[in-house]
C-alpha cells in the first residue's frame, strides 16, 4: 500500500472532478479525532476562507465576510469528505462533478459579464 | 519541419520582444553617462535571463506546471504568499511604466501630453487581452518587434571602436559616479531579468503543448532567441554612447532618449525611436498583465488558458482585468514614467532572491523535472548573482534616492 | 569581550550610514550635479533645435521636446533655489542665473516652433549656446 504524506501530496494539489474539470486547490486539509483512535483525515477544503483562515485567522474572517458581502457563502468552503477522493496522482481526483459543489460559484457569478465582454 | 518552424519563430519574436521601457531607458541612460563601460551589464543580464527562462521552460515541459503552480505545490501557501505578493506589487507598477511608455510613444508621433493616451492605451492592452490567443499576443508583438533592430542597424551604421566594444564586456570600475554606475548596473538587471517573464514563459510552454521530447526546441529558443534579444538592448546602449554621450545629455526623459536615432535615420528617427518604444512597451503590458492573471489562477488553481474562450475563464480574465485597471489608473496619477521604471526596476532586484531561490529548488527537485535536473554550475551562477544584484540593489536604491 | 565578528556588521553599518549622508548633504556634489543637468539640458535643447531646422524632426516633436526639456530645467530650478546655502556660494549664483537664463531662450524656442519662425529660432540657438556664464 503507498503512503501519501499530507503537506508534500495533499495539501495545495491541484482539485480535478470527475470530468478534469479544475475545482481549485486543496486548501485546507481536515482532520478528526475518533473516539479511542488515533486523529485522521476526514476531508479537504476548497475556497478563499479556508485558504485564507490557513494565512491568518484574520484573512480567513476578511474572506468569509466578503463571500457573506457577494451572496457567495452558500456550500463554501467546499467541504470534500476523503471517501469522495478517487484518487491522489499530479492532482486530487474527486468522485463527483463541479455541479455537486459550490466551488465555481464565483466562475459562474462572472462568466455572463466576462461572455458580452469578450463575445463569447 | 514544425518543429524547426517554431525554433525560427520563437527566436524571432524573442528578437523582436526583448525591449521594453525598463531596458530602452537603462541602456540610453547608460549610454549617454558612461559610453560603454555598462555592456557587460546587459551581458551578464541576458545570459542569466536566457538560463532562466531555459529553466523555466523546461519545468512546465517535464512536470507539466508552471513555476507558480510548481512553488504552489512544494512549499505551500503559507511561503508562496510572500513572493506572489511582491512579484503582484511590482508587476504593477512595471504594467503603469509599460502603460505610460506606449502613451509616450503616442506623444513622441502626435505631440499630445502623454497623459492622454494613457486610458486609452490601457483599454488596448485590455482589448489585446480578451479578444486574442496567446500566439497572436506573444507573436504578434514579436514579430512587429522587429522594428526595434533599428537600434542595431544605427549602432553599426555609427562605427564604435569595436576593440573598445569588447573591452567593455568585462566588467570594469567607473571614472566618476561610482553609486550612479552601481544603480544603473543593478536597473540594467532589472530591466533584462525580469521575474514576470519567468512564470509567462513557463505558462506559454503549457499553452503551446511543448512535451518533454521538445525540450531541444526550447533550449534552442531560449538561449538564442535571448542572447540575440540582448544585442538590440547593446545596440541602444551603444547608439547612446556615440550620439548622446559626446553631447552629454543625461537622458531623464523618452523626448531626450529618441534624439539617439536621427543622425542615422534623420527624419524617420523620431518615428522609428517612437514605433519601438510603443510596440516594445504595448507587448511587455500585455504579458505583464496576463502574467499577474497567470500566477493568480496557477497559486489558488483557477481555469486558465489566454487560448481558452474567457467566459471559460472567467475569474482568470477577471484578474488581467483588474491589475490592468490598476496599472492605468497608477499611470493616470502622471508619475514621470521613466522615473517609475527606474524605481520598480530596482524594487524587482531587491525581490529577485524570493521568487529565483525556490524556483532553482524546483529546478533540483526530481518530482518535478525527473532526470532533468539543474547543473551544480547553473545552480550557483544564478544563486551568487540573484544574491549578490539583491544586496547591491539594497544598498545602492537609497543612495540614489538620497542623492537624486 | 567585543569580538571581530561583532564589530564587523557596527563598521559595515557606519560605512553605509556615512556613504548615505555622504550622498545628500554636500553641497558641492549637489552643485555639480546640478551642473551637469542644466548643461545636459542645454545641449538637449541645442540637438533638438538644430535638428528642427535641418528637417530632421517635426515641428510637433520639437515643440513637446523642447517643453518636456523645460520642465526637467525647472525642476532642477526649484532644487537649486530650495536650497539658499547653494545660492549663497559664487558658484551656485551663476549656475542658477545661467539656468534661469536657459529657461527664458527655450521658452523663445518654443515660441518659434509652434511659429515654425525659422530665423528666430536660429538667433535663440545662438543664444542657448552663448548663454553659458552670462550675468
Amino acid at each position: 500500500m503507498g503512503e501519501l504524506a499530507l503537506a508534500r501530496d495533499l495539501q495545495d494539489k491541484r482539485v480535478v472532478d470527475r470530468n478534469n474539470r479544475e475545482l481549485g486547490r486543496v486548501d485546507r486539509v481536515v482532520l478528526g479525532e475518533t473516539p479511542g483512535g488515533p486523529p485522521r483525515v476526514l476531508a479537504i477544503e476548497i475556497g478563499p476562507s479556508a485558504l485564507g483562515a490557513r494565512l491568518h485567522p484574520v484573512v480567513g474572517r476578511i474572506a468569509r465576510a466578503l463571500e457573506h458581502i457577494f451572496r457567495l457563502e452558500e456550500g463554501r468552503p467546499v467541504r470534500v469528505e476523503v471517501d469522495r477522493i478517487e484518487h491522489i496522482q499530479d492532482s486530487v481526483k474527486l468522485d463527483l462533478t463541479a455541479g455537486e459543489t459550490a466551488a465555481l460559484a464565483v466562475e459562474q457569478r462572472l462568466r455572463p459579464f466576462v461572455k458580452r465582454l469578450s463575445g463569447g | 519541419m514544425s518543429a524547426i518552424v517554431d525554433v525560427v519563430l520563437g527566436i524571432v519574436t524573442s528578437i523582436g520582444g526583448f525591449i521594453e521601457a525598463g531596458s530602452i531607458s537603462t541602456s540610453a541612460q547608460a549610454g549617454a553617462e558612461f559610453g560603454f563601460q555598462l555592456l557587460w551589464a546587459i551581458a551578464i543580464a541576458t545570459v542569466m535571463l536566457a538560463v532562466m527562462i531555459e529553466m523555466s521552460g523546461r519545468l512546465a515541459a517535464v512536470s507539466r506546471r508552471t513555476i507558480d503552480a510548481a512553488v504552489r505545490e512544494r512549499f505551500g501557501i503559507s511561503f508562496q504568499w510572500v513572493p506572489l505578493a511582491a512579484e503582484l506589487g511590482i508587476d504593477t507598477l512595471l504594467l503603469s511604466a509599460e502603460i505610460g511608455g506606449a502613451a509616450i510613444a503616442v506623444k513622441l508621433l502626435t505631440g499630445i501630453g502623454f497623459l492622454w493616451w494613457v486610458a486609452p492605451v490601457g483599454l488596448l492592452v485590455w482589448l489585446i487581452l480578451m479578444l486574442f490567443g496567446f500566439s497572436v499576443i506573444e507573436y504578434g508583438f514579436g514579430l512587429l518587434g522587429l522594428v526595434t533592430l533599428s537600434f542595431v542597424y544605427a549602432a553599426y551604421h555609427l562605427r564604435p571602436p569595436t576593440h573598445d566594444l569588447v573591452r567593455s564586456l568585462a566588467p570594469s570600475m567607473p571614472h566618476h559616479d561610482l553609486v550612479r554606475y552601481a544603480f544603473l548596473s543593478v536597473s540594467i538587471l532589472g530591466a533584462t531579468v525580469s521575474p514576470y517573464l519567468l512564470n509567462f514563459y513557463s505558462s506559454g510552454t503549457i499553452e503551446e503543448k511543448l512535451t518533454e521530447k521538445e525540450l531541444w526546441v526550447n533550449r534552442t529558443t531560449a538561449y538564442l532567441g535571448i542572447c540575440f534579444g540582448g544585442v538590440v538592448s547593446m545596440g541602444v546602449l551603444v547608439t547612446s554612447a556615440m550620439v548622446l554621450g559626446p553631447k552629454q545629455i543625461i537622458v531623464d526623459s523618452y523626448d531626450q532618449a529618441a534624439l539617439m536615432l536621427v543622425p542615422v535615420f534623420h527624419r524617420w528617427g523620431i518615428a522609428l525611436f517612437a514605433c519601438s518604444l510603443g510596440v516594445g512597451c504595448l507587448g511587455a503590458a500585455v504579458e505583464i498583465a496576463i502574467n499577474a492573471a497567470y500566477a493568480f489562477s496557477q497559486a489558488l488553481g483557477w481555469s486558465w488558458g489566454a487560448n481558452k474562450a474567457r467566459s471559460d475563464t472567467a475569474r482568470f480574465s477577471a484578474a488581467f482585468t483588474l491589475i490592468t485597471l490598476a496599472g492605468t489608473l497608477i499611470a493616470l496619477l502622471g508619475f514621470d514614467p521613466l522615473r517609475l521604471t527606474m524605481i520598480s526596476l530596482a524594487l524587482t532586484v531587491v525581490i529577485m532572491p524570493v521568487i529565483v531561490l525556490p524556483f532553482l529548488a524546483l529546478m533540483n527537485d526530481d518530482r518535478y523535472v525527473k532526470t532533468h535536473t539543474n547543473s551544480a554550475f547553473g545552480n550557483a551562477f544564478l544563486a551568487g548573482l540573484t544574491l549578490l544584484g539583491a544586496l547591491l540593489a539594497i544598498i545602492v536604491l537609497p543612495l540614489e534616492v538620497l542623492g537624486g | 569581550m567585543r569580538t571581530r565578528t561583532s564589530a564587523t556588521p557596527r563598521a559595515l553599518t557606519a560605512l553605509l550610514i556615512t556613504a548615505a549622508l555622504g550622498a545628500c548633504s554636500s553641497p558641492e556634489k549637489q552643485l555639480e550635479q546640478s551642473d551637469k543637468k542644466i548643461e545636459g539640458l542645454r545641449a538637449t535643447a541645442q540637438t533638438i533645435g538644430q535638428a528642427w531646422l535641418k528637417g530632421e524632426v517635426s515641428e510637433r516633436y520639437a515643440r513637446a521636446a523642447l517643453q518636456q526639456t523645460l520642465q526637467l530645467l525647472d525642476k532642477e530650478r526649484a532644487t537649486l533655489t530650495a536650497s539658499p546655502r547653494l545660492l549663497l556660494d559664487p558658484r551656485g549664483a551663476s549656475v542658477s542665473r545661467d539656468a534661469e537664463h536657459l529657461s527664458r531662450v527655450l521658452a523663445a524656442l518654443i515660441d518659434d516652433a509652434h511659429h515654425g519662425d525659422d530665423a528666430s529660432a536660429r538667433r535663440h540657438l545662438a543664444d542657448v549656446a552663448g548663454s553659458r556664464g552670462s550675468p
